[in-house]
């Protein structure tokens, strides 16, 4: 019976997962061609990064651009893995070496995707007069702040899993 | 010591109530942990003692 319940919170988690990668991954397939579009674009292009409009040159908006489409591409490949770890988890495998590869690679991207997001946060946050301003607002940091956290999440649950293979292991080889 | 007891492996996986698949395990070294339960039961089988069945070897490059 505790089964049924967790295999049916299973497949509700993957579909969850299933739709988020897949707006994901318009993100990924819209974004490259908009950070073109702007390299195209001659003069100043309005930017509108966490509500706020920035005038900044074209450069910096393509460099802000790559940046965000970078951790954006790191978040998705996370949720690439997480998805498929789920899958694993659907066939009943747990304790496996793939199980903890995935969780790890999961954990590194969201750390990555994290850190990618502060960079524009702290370093490239022009506002409307042009200066380079760090942004402490707790709006700001929320994405940066909650990916890292997911990320070393997914890092130590996955060493939580090694450590759970060594004991099962262990288990079954104590006769 | 199992043949000495001129008893075959089956036998004695029977006997002491373990399959021949961790009978097996057993005496190739493979398994990480014998628990005491079992270890009685062999000894109790074979009529010897655990260091009859079982001896130590140094690890690669450790001291003993």
């Amino acid at each position: 019976m505790f089964f049924k319940y967790t295999m049916q919170r299973l497949s509700l988690l993957r579909s969850i997962i299933g739709i988020l990668f897949f707006f994901s991954m318009l993100g990924v397939i819209v974004g490259l061609p908009l950070i073109l579009i702007v390299l195209i674009f001659p003069t100043k292009v309005p930017f509108n990064f966490n509500g706020y409009l920035l005038n900044a040159d074209k450069m910096e908006i393509v460099f802000l651009s790559a940046v965000i489409y970078a951790a954006h591409c790191a978040f998705t490949y996370g949720l690439y893995l997480l998805k498929k770890t789920l899958a694993l988890f659907s066939k009943r495998i747990f304790f496996d070496q793939k199980v903890i590869f995935y969780l790890g690679r999961t954990g590194k991207s969201f750390l990555i995707s994290g850190l990618l997001w502060i960079v524009p946060l702290f370093f490239c946050y022009l506002p409307a007069d042009n200066r380079v301003k760090t942004n402490t607002d707790a709006d700001g940091f929320a994405i940066p702040i909650f990916h890292l956290a997911i990320g070393l999440f997914f890092t130590v649950l996955s060493e939580v899993f090694l450590m759970a293979k060594k004991m099962k292991e262990e288990n079954e080889l104590t006769i | 010591m199992l043949a000495r007891r001129k008893m075959r492996s089956n036998e004695l996986a029977e006997k002491i109530g373990i399959t021949t698949a961790n009978l097996s395990i057993l005496k190739t070294g493979k398994a990480k942990a014998i628990r005491f339960s079992t270890l009685e039961a062999i000894c109790r089988e074979l009529e010897c003692q655990p260091g009859d069945i079982m001896e130590f070897t140094a690890g690669k490059g450790e001291k003993v």
